[in-house]
């Protein structure tokens, strides 16, 4: 009997199987023993003949005479029947053993199995049929046996995962609100041994550090299965109070309505959170403290500039003022004294000597105030056509009488405020001209280029050049290279260049060899990233420049 | 009276009155060393106040760093007295800061010069400044306005 195809399919469940291989048995019975009634009835019909005829010939001879022949034929039949008992007997064992054995031994392994001793094994043998029936019972509990194996195996991974996992877990009863069972993650979080908690409810283990928060969960799973990531906070065995975010649903556990708790501890976290925004307070109070300084130095350098302009420039005034008036009188005087011709001269020089040094000072006075203008106030961002301005600046630079070749090459275009861009460039342009004045064909050349995101503008001029020992006084404030009969000029210039490339985020290099020119270049940012208005450079730290 | 001049600093008035009276047009020269003095004589209320503003200068030339009340506020009190918000005022100053020439604007100021240092530009730039306000502008006469001082409580 080969296996059907429904016998071997590992999906049918163990229980049906078990059910047809039982109606199966049954069938088997029936027909065996009609098989063994079939050989038996001829015996039968024999003896039942035999007894017949020995009746017949009794009672044919009521004198008994011929008893001994009648016993004679009773004895052959009482051998007959001898013959047949054994032969009767040899079926019945012959029988039971092919049959009845294998059935009882099919039986016996079915309650082992029910028993739940999956290991045993039915041993072959008897019919053909029943010998197949053992086969597939074996082969039965082999599946049931790896079923078996599967489902322990899945069953303690989840095991393992639920007791080992690093996640604090627990389960409890719906019914009771006693804990059923609970992680090894779980009693090391809270500090419980894990005695003291099995059996018991979260209130009994004053689980709640605010039993609110209790309600609050409790309300929430009326409404549905799951909640997630409620934050709650949750005491230790030892009273310390931990921030958790609690994850809780409804699960069955062996038919039972069970909670599954699982917890995540940001104790941790709270408190970096915590940390960070007071150090985010800290730092914008600071902030605000040092804007409010900021603010106080500007406003102090504010008024600073205002005595500047308004209080310097009026006793220069009046030098100037008596200085001449000074000079119209001696003047009339000399008219008069003839004789005082040279004195009235030398007075009439120092007088002007006065009024040159008045300008100067004057001039000094208003550059040092465009000097602090350039580092406050608001930059105001746009793109800068920088060629446009140059050609603009390139005219306007050109000295009287003299006639100096500025060149003006191809220039990229740049952020930054246009004004303060432009005043830059004039400067860079006056002092390249002031400079290459004097040589015998002054030539001043603009270029620039971009590179890897800056925008860079050279300006080289042909004149009398620095030693480069200086530079590093170039661009500081009232800082000049050169006296003051050479070349005319305050020594504001090159600072207020530094300050505005810088306050743009750029740098501004010199280079120069006596005698053989002069080259500035100015490095922009192409982009120029939003300056924070609340710190504008103070203009004092340019006298540290 | 033509012009009125209020200025704290005796070397910067000596020399702007020096100015003024080399030009022809300047008539009568009234010096205020400070704004309230100032106010004194352009509104009433003190001893030595215009009467009636019938004898309003022609024109203001006003400093505006002074002791006491500054220029800025002389400025804003004319201007928001009814007899003298059209007088024409002119501020003369040693400051060429943005923010000083926004705000004498915003306070309805006529003009604003720039106080030079050099002695031969200062001369030239007050006479001129006395030229243009004495005899070249037209100021309207305080009997034609036309607002009835009956309308002030």
């Amino acid at each position: 009997m080969s296996p059907g195809p429904r016998v071997n399919d590992p999906r049918e469940p163990i229980a049906e199987r078990r059910h047809r291989l039982g109606l199966r048995l049954s069938s088997v019975a029936q027909q065996l023993a009609v098989l063994a009634a079939v050989p038996l009835a001829p015996f039968l019909a024999v003896i039942a003949y035999s007894f017949y005829g020995d009746l017949t010939a009794l009672t044919r001879n009521p004198a008994g005479q011929s008893l001994a022949p009648a016993l004679e034929r009773l004895l052959v039949d009482m051998v007959l029947l001898g013959a047949v008992l054994a032969v009767t007997l040899w079926l019945a064992v012959t029988i039971s053993r092919s049959i009845r054995y294998p059935l009882l031994r099919l039986r016996a392994g079915t309650a082992r199995l029910a028993r739940g001793e999956l290991g045993f094994r039915v041993a072959a043998g008897g019919l053909r049929e029943l010998a197949a029936l053992a086969e597939d019972f074996n082969h039965m509990a082999e599946r049931i046996t790896e079923a078996n194996a599967r489902l322990k195996s899945s069953r303690e991974s989840f095991r393992s995962l639920f007791e080992r996992g690093p996640l604090p877990c627990a389960l409890s009863s719906v019914r009771s609100g006693g804990f059923l069972a609970v992680n090894d993650s779980w009693l090391a979080l809270f500090g419980h041994a894990r005695e003291q908690t099995l059996g018991r409810a979260a209130s009994e283990l004053s689980l709640w550090a605010d039993p609110g928060q209790n309600e609050g969960l409790s309300r929430l799973l009326r409404e549905r299965p799951t909640v997630r990531n409620f934050e709650a906070r949750l005491r230790r065995a030892d009273g310390g109070v931990l921030d958790t975010l609690l994850s809780v649903e409804i699960m069955a556990l062996e038919g039972e309505p069970v909670w599954l708790w699982m917890v995540t501890d940001i104790t941790a976290r709270k408190r970096y959170e915590l940390a960070v925004s007071r150090l985010n307070r800290e730092l914008e109070n600071r902030v605000a403290r040092r804007t409010a300084e900021l603010s106080q130095a500007n406003r102090e350098l504010e008024a600073f500039s205002y005595t500047i302009a308004h209080d310097l420039r009026a006793p220069l005034r009046a030098i100037d003022g008596y200085s001449r008036l000074l000079a119209r009188d001696c003047g009339s005087q000399a008219d008069l004294q003839e004789g005082a011709a040279h004195g009235t001269d030398r007075g009439r020089r120092h007088l002007e000597r006065i009024h040159v040094n008045v300008m100067h000072m004057a001039e000094m006075i208003e550059h040092l105030l465009a000097f602090a203008h350039v580092g406050r106030g608001a930059m105001k961002h746009s793109r800068v056509d920088l060629q446009r301005i140059m050609g603009e600046l390139a005219q306007e630079c050109q000295p009287e009488g003299a006639r100096v070749d500025i060149r003006v090459g191809s220039l990229p275009e740049v952020s930054g405020d246009a004004s303060l861009l432009r005043q830059v460039f004039q400067n860079l342009l006056a002092n390249a001209v002031k400079f290459s004045s004097r040589a015998d064909s002054p030539l001043v050349e603009v270029s620039g280029w971009e590179e890897d995101g800056w925008v860079v503008c050279q300006v080289r001029d042909n004149g009398v050049g620095f030693d480069m020992d200086y530079a590093g006084k170039l661009f500081g404030v009232f800082q000049r290279l050169h006296r003051a009969d050479e070349f005319q000029g305050t020594g504001v210039g090159l600072a207020i260049v530094h300050r505005i490339v810088t306050r743009h985020g750029g740098a501004v290099r010199a280079h120069g060899e006596p005698g053989r020119g002069a080259t500035f270049t100015v490095k922009l940012p192409a982009e120029s990233p939003p300056e924070c208005e609340d710190c504008p450079n103070p203009a004092m730290d340019a006298a540290h420049a | 009276m033509d012009v009125l001049l209020v200025e704290d600093n005796p070397d910067d008035a000596e020399l702007t009155l020096m100015a003024l009276r080399d030009c022809e047009a300047v008539g009568e020269l009234v010096h205020a060393l400070d704004g309230a003095q100032a106010l004194e004589y352009i509104l009433a209320g003190g001893p030595r106040a215009c009467r009636n503003g019938a004898r309003l200068p022609k024109v203001v030339v006003l400093d505006l760093k002074l002791p006491k009340l500054d220029g800025l506020e002389v400025l804003r009190r004319i201007r928001s007295d009814e007899r003298t918000r059209r007088l024409p005022v002119v501020v003369l100053s040693s400051s060429d800061q943005e923010s000083d020439l926004r705000r004498c604007y915003e306070q309805g100021v006529n003009s604003y010069v720039v106080k030079p240092v050099g002695f031969e530009e200062y001369l030239e730039r007050v006479s001129q400044l006395g030229r243009y306000w004495l005899a070249l502008n037209r100021t309207q006469r305080p009997e034609a306005d036309t607002e009835p001082p009956a309308s002030r409580v």
